[in-house]
C-alpha cells in the first residue's frame, strides 16, 4: 500500500474529515467549523488527504470544496484504524 | 495505478499465458470445452484457435485502454481523470483472462471442470469492479447551476458509492462461495450487486423528490 495512503488515514483527524465527507461534499470552511483545530492545521491535513488521493477538490470563488474519493478497500481500512485507534507516531517520538 | 505499472503487469501476464499456451501446444486437441452443466459435464466446445484469439484480443484490447487513457490525461482530456482506477481495473481483467487462459488450457489437458474457479474469479473481478467504482465518479469542475442539478450530483455520487460497496461485498461473498464448492451460490450475489444499487437509485430519486 502506498505510503501516503497509510499515511493520510492513520490520523484520527484526518479520519474524522474521511467520516463527515461521506455525508456529501463540503467546504473547507465548514469543514473546519467543525474541529477544533486552526485554519493552517486543518489546511495540512486537507492536503495530506487531497495527495494520498483520497479526496477530492473543486474550487468555486473564493471557497474549496472537499468530496470524498475512496476506494472500498480504503473505506474498509479507515473503519478498522478508527476502531483499534491507530494514529501516526509524531516524528519526535520516531528514533 | 501509474500506467507504467499497470501495462508493465499486464505485458508479464499476457507473456506468461502465451508461454504456457506455446508450451502445451503440441498436446492440445482442436477443440475444448466452452460450457459445461451445474453436475459439471461439457454441453458445448469452440476451437482452440477461436479462444486465444478472444483472450488475447481482450488482452490487447485493455493494454491499448491503458495507453489511451495515458495519452488523453496528457493531454488533459477531462473524461480522462479517473485513469488511476481505470489501470487498476484493466489490469484486473488482463489478470482475470490470463488467469482463465491458463486454466482453461490446463483443464482441457486433464479433463477437469473450471466452474468454481471460473465463478470464483468472475466475483473476484465484480469485488475489484466495486472496491473503484467509488473512486471512479467524475469529479467534475462545474458547479451546479441550480437545486435539481445539485441533487442530481448528490444523488449519482451517494448512488455510485453505494453500488461500488454492493459490488465490493457480494463480490467477495459470491468468490468465497464459490471456491467453496458451490459455483451456482455466487449466482444470487450477481444479482444483488446488480440490482442493489439500481434499486437504492430509484428510491433515493423519489424520496428527493417527495421532499422537493
Amino acid at each position: 500500500m502506498k505510503d501516503s495512503i497509510w499515511k493520510a488515514l492513520s490520523d484520527p483527524t484526518r479520519r474524522e474529515i474521511i467520516k463527515i465527507l461521506g455525508e456529501g461534499e463540503m467546504s473547507a470552511g465548514d469543514l473546519t467549523r467543525r474541529f477544533e483545530i486552526s485554519g493552517p492545521s486543518m489546511s495540512h491535513h486537507f492536503n495530506v488527504l487531497r495527495e494520498a488521493g483520497v479526496v477530492s477538490a473543486r474550487r468555486q470563488g473564493q471557497q474549496i470544496y472537499y468530496a470524498l474519493d475512496t476506494t472500498v478497500v480504503q473505506d474498509l481500512l479507515a473503519v478498522l484504524l478508527d476502531l483499534f485507534s491507530v494514529q501516526e507516531v509524531p516524528e519526535r517520538s520516531k528514533t | 495505478m501509474k500506467t507504467r505499472l499497470a501495462l508493465s503487469l499486464s505485458i508479464v501476464l499476457a507473456v506468461i499465458a502465451a508461454a504456457y499456451h506455446i508450451a502445451i501446444a503440441t498436446r492440445l486437441p482442436e477443440t475444448m470445452p466452452a460450457r459445461w452443466s451445474p453436475g459439471g459435464e461439457v454441453t458445448a466446445v469452440a476451437p482452440v484457435w477461436l479462444f486465444t484469439v478472444l483472450n488475447f484480443g481482450v488482452i490487447i484490447f485493455a493494454m491499448v485502454q491503458m495507453v489511451l487513457g495515458h495519452i488523453g490525461h496528457r493531454k488533459g482530456w477531462r473524461w480522462i481523470r479517473w485513469r488511476e482506477s481505470a489501470n487498476a481495473i484493466l489490469l484486473g481483467v488482463v489478470a482475470l483472462v490470463s488467469g482463465m487462459h491458463i486454466y482453461l488450457l490446463n483443464a482441457t489437458l486433464t479433463g477437469a471442470d473450471p466452474g468454481a474457479l471460473l465463478v470464483g474469479a468472475v466475483m473476484l473481478v465484480i469485488a475489484l469492479l466495486g472496491n473503484y467504482l467509488a473512486k471512479s465518479q467524475p469529479v467534475s469542475e462545474h458547479v451546479p447551476d441550480d437545486v435539481n442539478e445539485h441533487r442530481r450530483d448528490w444523488i449519482n455520487r451517494r448512488s455510485t458509492r453505494l453500488a461500488g460497496r454492493v459490488m465490493f461485498g457480494a463480490g467477495i461473498a459470491g468468490m468465497v462461495v464459490a471456491l467453496a464448492g458451490y459455483p451456482d451460490g455466487a449466482f444470487p450475489f450477481a444479482v444483488i450487486a446488480i440490482l442493489a444499487p439500481l434499486v437504492y437509485r430509484v428510491v433515493v430519486t423519489r424520496s428527493v423528490q417527495q421532499v422537493g
